[in-house]
């Protein structure tokens, strides 16, 4: 909760508060669910802190980016990865291409880029980040899914990215059979992407391409809960408070029963015996 | 992303008191000039009117988040 003195701008009375609350509430009452039935509504709790409010929030506009690394001498895999990948509706961003590009068509980015290299200076990773928000919030909502090739390579990088364009969702790293990183041929003080991306739980390795398991890394995992109990102890008012709340959607055994029923059966002839079980799963 | 906040453009653009069909035609002329491919608005729509010719005339938004927060602070 912000704490707002008396001698602050932004200070409002309780009293004028209380009316700004009462205004609100009563506008909402049609507002909301209107917006509800009309939009791609979503309820966020504030009562959580503020970075998780604001990772609720991102999870709805951020775009999903996704760096493959070549793992440990796995080029094979890491390219089949990034094949399957794009069958998956994800767009490629290689950016030493994108920045060759750039610079051929000389565009405003592209002319800066020229600038750099020729004052022998290495092209600043805010200059690639400024390339890449152009693409990656390009503003159509069908393309936001990409995969980022050749960049990061550097911690600074990926704080420059993440600071100016996108949270990394992921790094994906192509191990061997034994879904190990292999850091024994690099220099252990260095603290480099992998160990960083592994510390934020971030970093995932794959041994081979399969896309429930890329869905399960990145967290969108189906969650199931059994509501059981006594008849009358409350199943179905909890069952709809975890769909209104929580935004479970309900598999009745005894609905799709039914369902099957009618549709094995006609108007004249119902079916009356039992649905197999085999049926209804 | 670009930051508008509804009630800072009433004000700023001298519309206060103006009714909502009039408000809400102003605002979607503004944000059809609009560059920015990503813009957040803030404090819009304030009623069902507003959102209806927002939607109809205007533009759907992307999304649309509604902060809750507990009885006991509003």
């Amino acid at each position: 909760m912000i704490d707002l003195g008396e001698s602050d701008a932004r200070y409002v009375s309780s009293s004028i508060l209380s009316k700004m609350i009462k205004e609100y509430h009563d506008k909402a009452k049609d507002l909301l669910p209107f917006l509800k039935k009309e939009t791609n509504f979503q309820e966020i709790s504030n009562d959580q802190t503020i970075e998780k409010t604001m990772d609720e929030v991102y999870r709805h506009v951020e775009p999903i980016v996704i760096n493959v690394r070549s793992g440990d001498n796995q080029e094979t895999l890491c390219n089949s990865i990034v094949t399957n990948l794009q069958e998956e509706g994800f767009l490629n961003l290689d950016v030493e291409q994108l920045r060759e590009c750039e610079m051929k068509r000389k565009t405003l980015i592209g002319l800066e880029m020229i600038q750099h290299l020729h004052r022998d200076k290495n092209i600043p990773a805010s200059m690639v980040v400024k390339m890449l928000n152009k693409i990656v919030y390009n503003g159509q909502e069908s393309i936001n899914k990409f995969i980022l090739s050749n960049f990061p390579k550097q911690i600074d990088q990926v704080k420059e990215f993440e600071l100016n364009c996108s949270k990394l969702a992921a790094i994906l790293y192509p191990t061997g059979q034994g879904s190990t990183v292999d850091i024994s041929s690099r220099e252990l003080q260095n603290f480099n992407i992998e160990s960083l991306f592994q510390k934020q739980s971030r970093l995932k390795t794959m041994n081979q391409w399969s896309s429930q398991l890329f869905q399960e890394k990145l967290g969108n995992k189906v969650e199931y809960g059994v509501a059981c109990g006594q008849p009358n102890s409350g199943i179905v008012d909890l069952v709809k408070l975890m769909v209104e709340n929580q935004g479970y959607t309900v598999l009745d055994m005894a609905k799709c029963q039914e369902q099957l029923k009618a549709s094995m059966g006609t108007e004249e002839e119902p079916f009356e015996g039992e649905v197999p079980v085999a049926n209804v799963e | 992303m670009k930051l508008i906040n509804f009630e800072e453009f009433v004000e700023t653009m001298g519309y206060s008191g103006y009714d909502d069909e009039k408000v809400t035609t102003e605002f979607i002329q503004y944000l059809a000039k609009m560059i920015s491919p990503r813009v957040a608005i803030k404090n819009f729509p304030q009623n069902v009117f507003q959102a209806k010719f927002f939607l109809y005339n205007g533009v759907v938004p992307s999304n649309v988040f509604s902060l809750q927060c507990s009885k006991d602070i509003c």
